[in-house]
């Protein structure tokens, strides 16, 4: 079966939302490896759950991720192979992990994702990772969207921004967006206002939160909400149809 | 592989500022002076060690008063704070209202470079508030603030998410600012990977051997049609992306060959429209190779009878995150003054092609139309389709002479 393609205004529904928590102590981090070796692999778990019994449609598939410190900790390990033992000891593929970035390209490798993939790393990026999805599908960009956010906070970058997580908790959360109705439909991106007459809250700073809220609402039988974060916000609201069984 | 999407062709989007600091200095008529007369020159880094490196030099925007030095954690919201603010000048555009998306690379670099020695000293860190809330504060920008972190495609990707605020009806106006600067992290891991040459950026070079790279930040206000102010600077047609690629290192020609066709697609333009091409082209020895194939793929023998295809980076390095924003200012900049300005360095040109117009003649007409093409690490591969203020509208004559051959 072929993934269906938005038409201008139409649905966005999001389903098959899931999410995955573990501590994770960075290993191989003396190598610059330790993205590698122990974030891809649990994405790549998470991801292929969010898409289990789903159509195939790789070539239609456009991966949005949001991510703001999920691969910090490959730019401390070279600074510490540097500063340390020299530049020579450092696994010459730790660069290919240096970015979040990184992430969208191995699930896109792996599974010949070659929609128009993005990368968001601000404030914001987990409502974006939304809102940009259903823009894509909307217009007709691609038939589908693997919205992925991935944190892992470092002792430094916890240190600097504070509420994106515990120090090394890796937290991953994958949906897929389609352009259908039924289930949790997201309706509007725009501006962080500064009211809103719909029920909703301001997720913290990692890009992860708004996954969890969006898993939350829906299991509070939420009608409406928003969510912001940074300077976006994101509607959603329940599909009349959805049901207690229906996926999220 | 995804299909081009339909859509109004060039559906009304305008650029009508424009903000850029690069190594040629603060402007766009430094940068063509930079341009047209050999380049910016590289200066050795200060600001850490390089010795394990194998190289010293990168490029550097010059100082001026106010702006932070190499190294400082100020220095990248500097930057992109002076473009963003130069670009909403040029436009006579207001902050209010108006969106923000920052392109760049290496945020992270910047950030756990300019901590690492008192976090290891002393285990403290100050607060962190983050780069783009910087920037849009400064600016009194008052609309989202959205960060593109998809590595040296970011800017030609952050085109396109501003693009699409704009064509989904919500957003009237966004500040498109790529912007990048050398970190210790980032140029060592680039060092371990073998991209940095000792000898700078040399594309389409017999002897290329990898990137030098370089700091800059770029600006574009870019509004939906008919702004009610002033000039348009040129008009964002398409703008397109894929991730395909079969490993992470090194692009493919059909990555590339689908983005380029996927921009045009979304512009309404046929390729036999476009004058004139800004490419990727690092100076990478594969890279380069695959980009001129899928270039050949979508413009055919264009490429050796009359379209010039240019690289910038021999002028000003890598400017990573901040490329694809600098590069569509470079595109816009012959748009406008109607002069293609050739790549630099041509005196080794790879035997494959030395018949290829690499903007060392000039083309048959004033171009109109530019194509800018931006490849990052991971696969990701993007194409950014510019129409001048004055330029012929999408399908014109070559769409009539393609119909009267289809017959």
């Amino acid at each position: 079966m072929r993934a269906d393609r938005g038409t201008g205004a139409g649905p966005v529904r999001v389903i098959g939302l899931t999410l995955t928590r573990e501590q994770a102590v960075p290993t191989s981090a003396d190598q610059g490896l330790p993205v590698r070796d122990q974030v891809l692999p649990v994405l790549r778990a998470t991801v292929a759950e969010a898409l289990a019994g789903l159509p195939d449609a790789p070539g239609e598939t456009a991966v949005v991720l949001a991510s703001r410190h999920a691969t910090w900790i490959t730019a401390e390990a070279i600074l510490t192979a540097v500063r340390g033992p020299g530049a020579r000891w450092l696994d010459p593929r730790a660069f290919l992990h240096y970015t979040p970035h990184a992430l969208v390209s191995a699930l896109s490798i792996d599974r010949g994702l070659d929609g128009p993939s993005v990368t968001f790393s601000g404030v914001s990026g987990g409502v974006d990772a939304f809102g940009h999805g259903a823009d894509l599908l909307r217009q007709s960009a691609c038939a589908r969207v693997l919205a992925v956010a991935v944190e892992w906070p470092t002792a430094l970058s916890a240190a600097a921004y504070p509420d994106t997580g515990a120090v090394s908790l890796l937290t991953v959360a994958s949906a897929v967006l389609d352009p259908r109705p039924g289930g949790v439909q997201v309706t509007q991106w725009g501006p962080s206002p500064a009211g809103s007459d719909r029920p909703g809250e301001r997720a913290a700073p990692s890009a992860v939160e708004p996954f969890r809220l969006v898993r939350r609402y829906r299991a509070e039988r939420a009608l409406q909400w928003t969510i912001r974060q940074g300077r976006s916000s994101v509607g959603f609201e329940r599909h009349p149809d959805d049901g207690e069984d229906t996926d999220v | 592989m995804a299909k081009p999407e339909p859509s109004e062709p060039g559906a009304g989007v305008t650029v009508t500022g424009v903000g850029v600091l690069t190594p040629a200095g603060r402007g766009v008529d430094p940068l063509w002076r930079t341009l047209s007369a050999g380049g910016a020159p590289p200066r050795p880094i200060e600001h850490f060690d390089t010795t394990q490196a194998g190289t010293h030099l990168a490029h550097f925007v010059p100082h001026e008063p106010g702006l932070p030095g190499p190294g400082h954690p100020g220095r990248m919201a500097a930057l992109a704070t002076a473009a963003v603010a130069d670009a909403l000048a040029d436009a006579g555009a207001p902050g209010a209202g108006t969106a923000l998306v920052i392109a760049t690379t290496d945020e992270t670099g910047a950030e756990v470079s300019a901590r690492w020695d008192g976090w290891r000293s002393s285990g403290t860190t100050p607060a962190g508030v983050p780069l783009e809330e910087r920037v849009a504060t400064a600016c009194g920008l008052t609309g989202q603030a959205v960060t593109v972190a998809t590595t040296s495609a970011a800017g030609c990707v952050a085109l396109g998410v501003a693009r699409r605020m704009i064509t989904s009806g919500r957003v009237r106006r966004v500040v498109v600012c790529g912007v990048d600067v050398i970190t210790e992290a980032g140029f060592y891991g680039l060092a371990a990977l073998r991209t940095l040459s000792p000898h700078g950026c040399r594309p389409f070079s017999a002897d290329r051997s990898g990137i030098r790279i370089s700091e800059a930040a770029a600006a574009l206000v870019i509004e939906t049609d008919a702004p009610q102010r002033g000039r348009i600077r040129g008009r964002l047609e398409g703008v397109a992306a894929n991730n395909l690629a079969a490993q992470p290192a090194r692009p493919e020609a059909e990555g590339v060959a689908a983005a380029v066709r996927s921009a045009l697609h979304q512009a309404g333009r046929l390729p036999a429209e476009v004058d004139y091409v800004n490419a990727h082209a690092a100076g990478t020895r594969h890279g380069d190779a695959a980009e001129l194939s899928a270039l050949h793929q979508v413009f055919g023998d264009r490429l050796i009878r009359d379209l010039p295809v240019v690289s910038s980076k021999v002028a000003i390095g890598h400017c990573q995150g901040a490329a694809g924003v600098v590069e569509a200012v470079v595109s816009l900049a012959t748009l406008e003054r109607g002069e293609v300005l050739p790549t630099l360095g041509l005196a080794s040109v790879d035997p494959r092609w030395r018949e290829y117009n690499l903007g060392q003649r000039p083309p048959g007409r004033p171009p109109e139309v530019a194509v800018s093409v931006s490849c990052g690490l991971g696969g990701v591969n993007a194409a950014v389709v510019l129409g001048a203020a004055r330029a012929r509208p999408s399908g014109s004559d070559a769409r009539r002479e393609a119909d009267a051959h289809a017959g």
